[in-house]
């Protein structure tokens, strides 16, 4: 099964409204368990801070993730918290990592190791999502929705 | 309650668990840019950081 690790502002992001949610489709594929969603406890420690007031979602999430240990302490990002997602990735050999923040300094490389690093919009515009998404059925109906106009 | 996202040119919707639907009604009305997104969670990263060297800078005084 693809393995994804996600970053905490995708989580947070799914958690708002809009026309055009990719990372909530994320959230909510990997909530219906399309993809084995992997976290650590330094992860899951800081959705759950993150996350504070959204009780419900949060315990959704808790139960949709696997969580790994890592043995080892990463330094490849000079950001020094996202060190975080890539010892999760490496550590379980992630097909992914989720995330918007792709600036110099945080996840700036477009892998790390065999994780290849994504935007929410290129991961459900992917073969890979489009495939989950078509076995799955129920998560996305496939519906035009509402009438917003495609862009 | 439904999501929506724009999957090859096409606008999808899916429906949402009942967590997600939650967050959604309580943040409705509202709108988050991936730069507020970074910003939100590196400042609760800033926040965690500093009670937990609290101890430390403490000693110091």
């Amino acid at each position: 099964m693809l393995k994804l690790v996600v970053d905490t502002c995708i989580v947070k992001m799914a958690s708002f409204p809009a026309e055009n949610n990719p990372a909530a489709l994320i959230v909510q594929m990997g909530l219906n368990g399309l993809f084995e969603w992997w976290v650590t406890p330094a992860i899951l420690d800081e959705y759950t801070d993150v996350m504070g007031g959204d009780d419900g979602f949060l315990a959704e999430v808790i139960d949709s993730i696997h969580c790994c240990y890592p043995l080892n302490e990463l330094s490849v990002i000079s950001h020094e918290p996202d060190n975080r997602f890539v010892e999760a990735a490496l550590s379980v050999s992630a097909d992914y990592l989720i995330t918007v923040n792709c600036a110099r300094g945080h996840f700036d490389k477009p892998f790390y190791g065999d994780t290849q690093v994504m935007s929410p919009g290129r991961f459900v515009n992917s073969q890979v999502a489009a495939s989950l998404l078509r076995r799955a059925g129920g998560v996305a109906d496939g519906s035009e929705g509402g009438g917003r106009a495609a862009e | 309650m439904k999501g929506y996202a724009i999957v090859n040119g096409r606008s999808v919707s899916f429906v949402l668990s009942r967590g997600l639907a939650a967050a959604h009604r309580r943040n409705v009305g509202q709108s988050i840019s991936p730069l507020d997104a970074i910003m939100i969670v590196e400042e609760r990263r800033r926040t965690r950081a500093l009670k937990h060297v609290g101890p430390y800078v403490e000693t110091r005084r």
